[in-house]
């Protein structure tokens, strides 16, 4: 997939349409096959015409509980995310994946996949397809970990074949898992492996192709209530790859600024590239990270703001 | 009919005064309306929050965008493409879809403006000048010079694509070497390189679809015409605190008259707007600058504490600084045939804990919150006409002195705070006897 070009009048259309719509009106009360992980291989991102060198990014959301907002953030920042990555030229022809992410324990679909899109609106059509059940939450089983295993094992993307990385951000309020169960990749992913495979594995698994980040939402209940042993935890995973997200509703401009300062862009020039407040929420993400640094566990500390 | 009234909302000090938030309110009067920029270009910054929760950060479009109004950049104003597209999809993230016009004589921002911007910032290094960076005084002078490129130019790709290239090719070298930044390989290699006018060219197409070219008149069939200023009378190029840490703009009355003028607008009500503290963004002087206000807490949209990290600087009000630089700016207003009526509007009086410090004489007082706003209303020798308690439209009381029609959450609170009556009636004869303020100002003031 992603075979189309970004337009911003597309955009304009598609939003203009879409405007009124919340995630609560996102129609599906089951999985659409499609989305499914049991049902396909590998999800492509390659190279074409129009795109010759895609950088795949995958968002990973949350859509437990009170979640389900962060995706429509998403949804609705979708344009910002593909004028602002091609606007400022720093990484090339955007491939944009969302993911939602469920309760592993008590879900019935934990783990849906959209395809790679070089466009906002089928992209945008494609999330409003996903299936909130707003299941679970606060039992420590969001599948954080589902992301990982799907970024390593079930994507193709041309970039990592040529050894440049993709973006993979989860997105959540809760602590990340410990294991993901041989179960649940069985009957999530339709896959049998030997055994459960740890976070850190997981976590080192995806770094060999992808750049990954954890967006902590301060605005989720649960953050709410145990910022500490959250930050903790995630800080403990991927060090200074863990990222404080103050407002969900500037996770675009938050995905670039993260990405672009792991490319090699200086902090505090992506921090005040943007305006007002976003440029707060921007540097509160981005505070304690640096370029290629941190890839994995025991980094320093979130700095908390 | 068109109107033969407006109202100007200008800032008092260095920016930040709560504009867009004033703007905002004035719209949500009669929201047949337009919103007229009459200076700078797309480095303000101006927050409007709506009731149900939307926000947004006006660069490119009128404060009133959320409201329905539309917006119309004037002659004066510098068009930057890549921010109008910026704010245009994310305006249409939040479902607006703005109607903008735009006179065909405003001058627009290139991809080699906001380049030298970039490289003269990299050329300081530590000792940086706090420019937003893009491209607008780099527009100005370029356009000074001769180079210039005006909305008018960019119905045809292969005329801008001429245009730029002369920009790019003659203007460039002279503009670097002027300003004694090396034009390294490196830097030719980024400037010459196609993608940079492809892209600009792209977002001229988007431009060219969603702001029509049009003269003033194109507004004026909508009934309440608002003047949105940019940064504030401190910051003006030939009144603020000098050069090279003002603005390369009017920031007060001057453009307003000019192209009221040309709306055959008769009578104009002026908002001058103010914190009850003083600001500044980035680097120059400010006076009594203190590192953190005892008696207020700044607070942001993201409610976090201390969210500007150093980057906003704060003092307390000097009134007689507020009132002779008002007083200063209304000058213009004697020489025009359009009947001025100032008055003033003060916000963030809710970051305030229980009373401001403000200089008054050359000698530092305390005012408790209740008179705050009314206090300063006097010590600027106008009538009190806005009252800001939070960023929210439901936290403005803001009064209208022409048909004593008042609108805001709390419209007994007015009257405590000495909402729509003139300030002080003799405190402002009192100026204008001393010579402080025009003798036109007297003129429609007050209730009816």
């Amino acid at each position: 997939m992603g075979y189309h070009r970004y337009d911003p009048d597309d955009w304009f259309a598609y939003a203009g349409a879409t405007a009124t719509k919340t995630h609560r009106d996102y129609g599906r009360t089951t999985i659409l096959p499609a989305f499914d992980p049991t049902t396909f291989g590998v999800r492509e991102s390659r190279k074409s015409e129009l795109n010759p060198n895609p950088t795949p990014f995958i968002a990973a959301l949350d859509v437990t509980g009170s979640m389900g907002r962060v995706v429509e953030a998403m949804r609705k920042g979708l344009g910002t995310l593909f004028e602002q990555i091609i606007t400022r030229a720093v990484i090339p022809d955007p491939h944009v994946m969302a993911i939602a992410v469920g309760d592993f324990e008590c879900d019935r679909a934990p783990i849906q996949a959209t395809q790679f899109e070089s466009e906002p609106v089928t992209i945008g059509r494609q999330i409003e397809d996903l299936w909130l059940e707003r299941g679970g939450g606060g039992n420590n089983f969001e599948g954080y970990l589902g992301p990982l295993y799907f970024a390593a094992l079930r994507t193709d993307c041309d970039a990592i074949r040529e050894g440049r990385k993709g973006f993979l951000f989860t997105v959540g309020d809760e602590e990340p898992q410990m294991v993901l169960r041989k179960s649940s990749v069985q009957r999530f992913f339709g896959e049998d492996i030997e055994r459960d495979l740890t976070a850190e594995e997981l976590v080192s698994l995806a770094s060999r192709g992808w750049e990954y980040f954890h967006l902590m939402v301060t605005e989720g209940s649960h953050m709410q209530a145990h910022r500490d042993r959250v930050t903790a935890a995630w800080t403990e995973l991927i060090g200074q790859r863990a990222l404080l997200l103050t407002d969900h509703t500037r996770m675009a401009e938050v995905i670039i600024s993260a990405a672009e300062v792991v490319s090699g862009r200086d902090r505090d020039t992506v921090a005040k590239s943007w305006s007002g407040s976003t440029s707060l929420v921007v540097r509160n993400a981005i505070n304690g990270l640096t370029t290629r640094g941190g890839r994995t566990g025991k980094g320093p500390r979130v700095i908390a703001v | 009919m068109k109107p033969r009234t407006a109202t100007a909302v200008i800032g008092a000090n260095f920016g930040d005064e709560g504009k867009g938030l004033a703007v905002d309110a004035i719209v949500a009067r009669d929201p047949d309306a337009a919103v007229i920029r009459f200076n700078g270009g797309a480095q303000a910054g101006h927050t409007v929050v709506a009731e149900d929760g939307r926000r947004h950060v006006f660069s490119h479009f009128g404060a009133g965008t959320l409201r329905g109004a539309a917006t119309f950049l004037s002659r004066f104003f510098v068009v930057q493409p890549s921010i109008f597209v910026r704010e245009a999809v994310e305006l249409a993230g939040i479902g607006v879809k703005p109607a903008v016009f735009v006179d065909p004589d405003a001058q627009v921002t290139t991809p080699f403006d906001v380049l030298i911007n970039q490289w003269v910032e990299e050329t300081r290094g530590r000792s940086r000048h706090g420019s937003v960076g893009v491209g607008f005084g780099e527009t100005i002078e370029r356009f000074e010079l001769g180079y210039g490129l005006t909305v008018r130019d960019l119905g045809d790709d292969e005329a801008i694509t001429q245009i730029l290239t002369r920009i790019r090719d003659v203007w460039l070298p002279i503009r670097l070497a002027r300003l004694g930044v090396p034009f390294t390989a490196q830097r030719e290699d980024t400037a010459a390189n196609p993608a940079v006018i492809r892209r600009y060219l792209a977002q001229i197409h988007v431009l060219r679809r969603n702001a029509s070219p049009a003269p003033i008149d194109a507004v004026l069939a909508r009934k309440n015409i608002v003047f949105e200023g940019a940064q504030g009378l401190l910051l003006d190029m030939d009144r603020g605190l000098k050069f090279p840490h003002v603005t390369r703009s009017n920031t007060g009355l001057r453009n307003v008259l000019a192209l009221a003028t040309d709306a055959r607008i008769e009578r104009l009500d002026v908002v001058y707007m103010t914190r009850a503290y003083l600001t500044r963004h980035g680097a120059g002087p400010l006076p009594n600058e203190v590192p953190k206000l005892a008696f207020a807490d700044v607070n942001d949209p993201t409610n976090l504490p201390n969210p500007w990290q150093g980057t906003l600087r704060f003092a307390p009000l000097d009134l007689d600084v507020l009132r002779t630089t008002i007083a200063d700016d209304l000058s213009d207003a004697t020489t025009s045939d359009i009947e001025v009526d100032p008055g003033i509007g003060v916000t963030c009086v809710d970051h305030i804990r229980s009373g401001a410090d403000v200089f008054r004489s050359g000698v530092e007082t305390t005012i408790p919150v209740p008179r705050l706003a009314s206090e300063i209303a006097v010590a600027a020798g106008l009538p009190l006409v806005l009252e800001a308690h939070g960023p929210l439209r439901s936290a403005v009381e803001l009064t209208s002195r022409n048909t004593g029609h008042r609108i805001g959450r709390q419209p007994s609170r007015g009257a405590a705070y000495g909402m729509g009556a003139p300030a002080s009636p003799s405190g402002l004869a009192g100026e204008v006897e001393a010579g402080l303020l025009p003798r036109v100002l007297v003129r429609g003031s007050g209730p009816s």
